[in-house]
């Protein structure tokens, strides 16, 4: 595991700016999960 | 000692970091600001309902009439009802999904619109016909303008044979506490829930966030699967197959012979429910697909209802053979052809009821309204 997160790191100082976009980028999607979280048995197509 | 911490190394970090923790704390507010924005968007709504409503011109698909929210049944209960200005009287459509797809009450007129309610959820039988609407007259102040000024237009069919064997997995009953707003109760019905007001906004609000999310993925979802010609369900992909069709319609209703009598019951108490209220009521029997013609619960229950009208002095408008098999979308669901037929019965059955409570003039006759 150590491995994978010293690469990370080293893609983190070579793209800074990038790494920066793809966390807000991340941000907003798990934030729009969070709100398409949805409760109970959804029907979306009815027979009856 | 601060000051000169944050001139190392790690006091820029600590700066990074506390910069980097508020810009994706603005992030997540501003997706909350922007999602909210959209799902309200009336400008947006109208967009994707014009665009929805060609395809279902055109055959492609049906039409959900479910607006920004993730089912037409949210809709109604999250935006319609609580906005529903019960306060002059009016005519009300209760059924299942039939119904619901059989009235127009987009193309209303404005001066209509607001004294016409399609109250029809998916999954209706008579029992939970009757706790819907004792809900709407004890808890929404249904009929608040006097019970005469109100119609209820019963929109009945073959469909509403079937008893749920465990009620609290129907649909109906798992529709009500999605949001947290209700509880369902099999012997007692819907139950609201007490909460703030703050509460119940937030709730309202998250529902519809996530309707209008989970809405628009379903309509990409539908749209691409119809493009790689994937069925979006089996009742849609043997519409001209009646054989096929009779065959589902026999395994839905595999246990009418017990389910009927026991669902007549219950119209008849729903009857009683709205005779002691004092609410006029007529029943239409809504189209179903003469293919099915020869399958016995069609007759049984067409049967039973009539009798049961009669024994009620409760009016009857008989529209099992409204339609021909090629006005029906799927199994029992009108298409653009048969929706505009409905429609037209079924106002013609409301209209008189509008004038006679003085809610609409004359003159919305010129509209194409008899």
């Amino acid at each position: 595991m150590s491995g994978y997160w010293e690469r990370l790191d080293i893609l983190e100082r070579r793209h800074p700016r990038w790494m920066l976009v793809l966390l807000v980028v991340l941000a907003m999607v798990v934030t729009l999960l969070l709100l398409a979280r949805s409760e109970g048995a959804v029907v979306l197509y009815q027979t009856f | 000692m601060r000051q000169a911490a944050s001139e190392t190394p790690n006091g820029d970090a600590e700066k990074y970091e506390t910069r980097l923790s508020i810009l994706l704390l603005i992030v997540v507010v501003a997706t909350v600001l922007l999602v909210d924005r959209l799902a309200l968007s009336e400008a947006l709504l109208d967009a994707v309902t014009r665009w929805e409503l060609a395809r279902f011109e055109r055959d492609e698909t049906f039409f959900p009439n479910r607006g920004n929210f993730l089912e037409s049944e949210d809709r109604l209960i999250l935006d319609e009802i609580p906005k529903a200005d019960f306060s002059r009287g009016g005519a009300y459509f209760f059924g299942s999904s039939d119904l619901k797809w059989s009235v127009k009450t987009w193309e209303l007129p404005a001066d209509v619109r607001p004294f016409v309610g399609n109250f029809g959820l998916g999954g209706m039988n008579h029992t939970f016909e009757l706790q819907f609407i004792r809900h709407l007259v004890e808890h929404e102040g249904l009929l608040q303008a006097g019970a005469e000024r109100n119609l209820v237009v019963l929109g009945v069919a073959h469909t509403n044979v079937f008893v749920a064997q465990e009620a609290e997995r129907a649909y109906f009953a798992t529709l009500w506490p999605r949001h947290g707003l209700y509880a369902y109760d099999a012997e007692q019905g819907i139950l609201p829930v007490e909460m703030s007001p703050l509460s119940r906004f937030l709730r309202v609000r998250k529902a519809r966030w996530s309707g209008f999310l989970g809405g628009d993925i379903n309509r990409v979802t539908r749209v691409v699967a119809e493009k790689l010609g994937v069925p979006i369900s089996v009742e849609s992909s043997i519409v001209d197959d009646p054989e096929a069709l009779r065959e589902i319609t026999r395994r839905i209703h595999r246990n009418w012979e017990e389910e009927l009598p026991v669902q007549i019951g219950e119209l008849g108490r729903l009857f009683d429910y709205l005779r002691r209220q004092g609410v006029p009521v007529a029943v239409a029997l809504l189209p179903h697909r003469r293919s099915l013609d020869e399958l016995p619960v069609i007759h049984a229950y067409r049967d039973a209802v009539t009798k049961l009208c009669a024994a009620s002095s409760i009016p009857l408008v008989d529209l099992s053979h409204l339609l021909d098999d090629d006005d029906f979308f799927d199994l029992n669901h009108a298409n653009a052809r048969g929706l505009t037929r409905t429609h037209e019965q079924l106002m013609k059955i409301v209209m008189p009821h509008l004038r006679a409570i003085g809610v609409i003039g004359s003159e919305t006759r010129s509209s194409g309204y008899q």
